[in-house]
């Protein structure tokens, strides 16, 4: 009796084999190990035919509705780039005339915001690219992109792109991907696809869920967790273990908020993460993470040692 | 069935052009290339130029624009991908340009397979296509039609069987 139910059991396991193993459950080995090498390999043609069936037989609505969307994000950007276009080349007239900056030719666009602001700008062949508060990007038709400031970049497969900051390039081949370079901060996080980082005596490929960074010289390279888009496109600000000091640069992106920070060392380490839109809670979160109390009149934060 | 040269630009028409084509480019590039991760949004992508392009495409050449367009889409990424290979600095003595998502699927083969999915029984292609095509994970198949967990996987692993018993050896 004992030994019937094991059996039954067994083949209650074996009933589900398949279905385990086609949804990723069960692994290839241990899937291998249950049917014999002919099963095996015709199982796997099957399950890569079954993988391009997926595709090709997927609901024409559903590719067409996510067709229609992009074509109108492009819409949208078409019109932003011709105003920008107009409104850009009055400027060039004057600096051409004062003779300021040799880098900006007459087919760059430049793109800002303010304090608290985010901006996305639609490529023409559907890449995006979202600009953080208080950032500048310039964007040459050569898809030359100069940046100082963070900003997140979707980047169409199959194009080539380069980013330039002051503390580093960034070339891009169809990706996800985050590029901050505040002051002497500079960020590269990858989310998807590949991204290579050129520094002055090196280069560095990042893969997806990779990260390179590098804080007044000092180079460090972390894994992120499984993160597919920046902190502050979803409201908020997040650091780990950065000298408070660009800390407060973020407050004062987000906020507009003046730092006065005297007597107080802004090389200690600050990780955690603050609300975009909650000047309040942020700074609590801020005073209480780096052990100081904060005074605030207008915009103006005084923190002092506890 | 003639269509004006102007009519692919209104969107109904385009539309109709997309439900026509958007298949069969799709399985063109799966076919050719063995991609199928990128199948849908190189076939997107060309549509979308179609699109930009509508005033220049006539109906008669559609296809074979679409075809080049994602085509060319997809060589390009390629050529990228040997770039950033060579500023790789990994010495691998055991290295193959055959990566495993690239393995080629035959027309032949994928008719076979379309054709044994469709003749399914009843019970079992239902499971096979809430999972493939709705997206349903089993348990949230199991919910809907108010079965097991373990009675939607013995479907699903009957289906499967059912693919391997009429397709033969491979």
């Amino acid at each position: 009796m004992y030994n019937k139910m094991k059996e039954t059991n067994k083949n209650i396991d074996r009933d589900s084999i398949l279905a385990k193993w086609l949804s990723g459950e069960i692994s290839d080995e241990a899937f291998k190990k249950s049917v014999s090498k002919t099963d095996y390999l015709a199982y796997q043609k099957i399950k890569n035919g079954i993988l391009a069936y997926d595709v090709i037989e997927r609901p024409l609505e559903k590719s067409f509705a996510d067709i229609e969307s992009k074509i109108q994000i492009k819409n949208k950007s078409k019109i932003k780039y011709l105003y920008k276009k107009w409104a850009f080349s009055i400027a060039a007239t004057f600096l051409l005339l004062l003779g300021v900056n040799y880098f900006f030719k007459a087919s760059t666009t430049k793109y800002t915001t303010g304090i608290g602001e985010q901006k996305t700008i639609a490529l023409l062949d559907g890449s995006e690219v979202i600009l953080n508060a208080n950032s500048t990007l310039f964007l040459n038709k050569n898809r030359d992109v100069f940046l100082n400031g963070e900003a997140f970049f979707k980047i169409k497969k199959g194009t080539s792109f380069m980013v330039k900051t002051k503390n580093g390039k960034v070339k891009v081949l169809g990706t996800k991907f985050s590029v901050a370079s505040v002051l002497d901060y500079f960020q590269v996080n990858c989310y998807s696809g590949k991204v290579q980082v050129l520094q002055k005596n090196n280069t560095k490929i990042l893969m997806a869920n990779q990260s390179y960074r590098k804080i007044n010289g000092n180079i460090a390279e972390i894994d992120q967790t499984k993160k597919h888009i920046p902190y502050w496109l979803k409201g908020e600000t997040h650091f780990k273990s950065t000298p408070a000091k660009y800390v407060f640069k973020a407050l004062k992106n987000q906020y507009g908020l003046k730092i006065i920070a005297k007597n107080i060392d802004d090389s200690i380490l600050f990780t955690g993460t603050f609300p975009n839109k909650n000047k309040r809670v942020a700074l609590d979160i801020v005073a209480d993470a780096l052990q100081l109390k904060y005074k605030i009149q207008n915009n103006s934060v005084t923190l002092l040692k506890k | 069935m003639l269509k004006n040269l102007k009519d692919i630009c209104k969107p109904e028409i385009f539309k109709k052009v997309y439900f026509l084509f958007a298949k069969e480019v799709k399985s063109f590039l799966i076919f050719k290339y063995g991609n199928v991760k990128q199948a849908e949004d190189l076939t997107q992508d060309a549509f979308i130029k179609l699109w930009e392009n509508c005033k220049n495409v006539p109906f008669n050449k559609v296809k074979n624009y679409l075809f080049t367009v994602s085509s060319n889409a997809f060589i390009n990424i390629k050529k990228h991908e040997q770039v950033v290979r060579k500023y790789q600095k990994t010495t691998q003595t055991n290295y193959t340009n055959e990566s495993p998502e690239f393995k080629l699927i035959e027309k032949e083969f994928y008719g076979k397979l379309k054709k044994t999915i469709n003749s399914l029984p009843e019970k079992q292609k239902e499971v096979f296509l809430m999972n493939r095509i709705e997206k349903l994970k089993y348990k949230e198949i199991a919910s809907k039609l108010n079965i097991s967990v373990k009675a939607v996987e013995k479907r699903m692993s009957l289906a499967l069987k059912t693919i391997r018993e009429k397709i033969g050896n491979v």
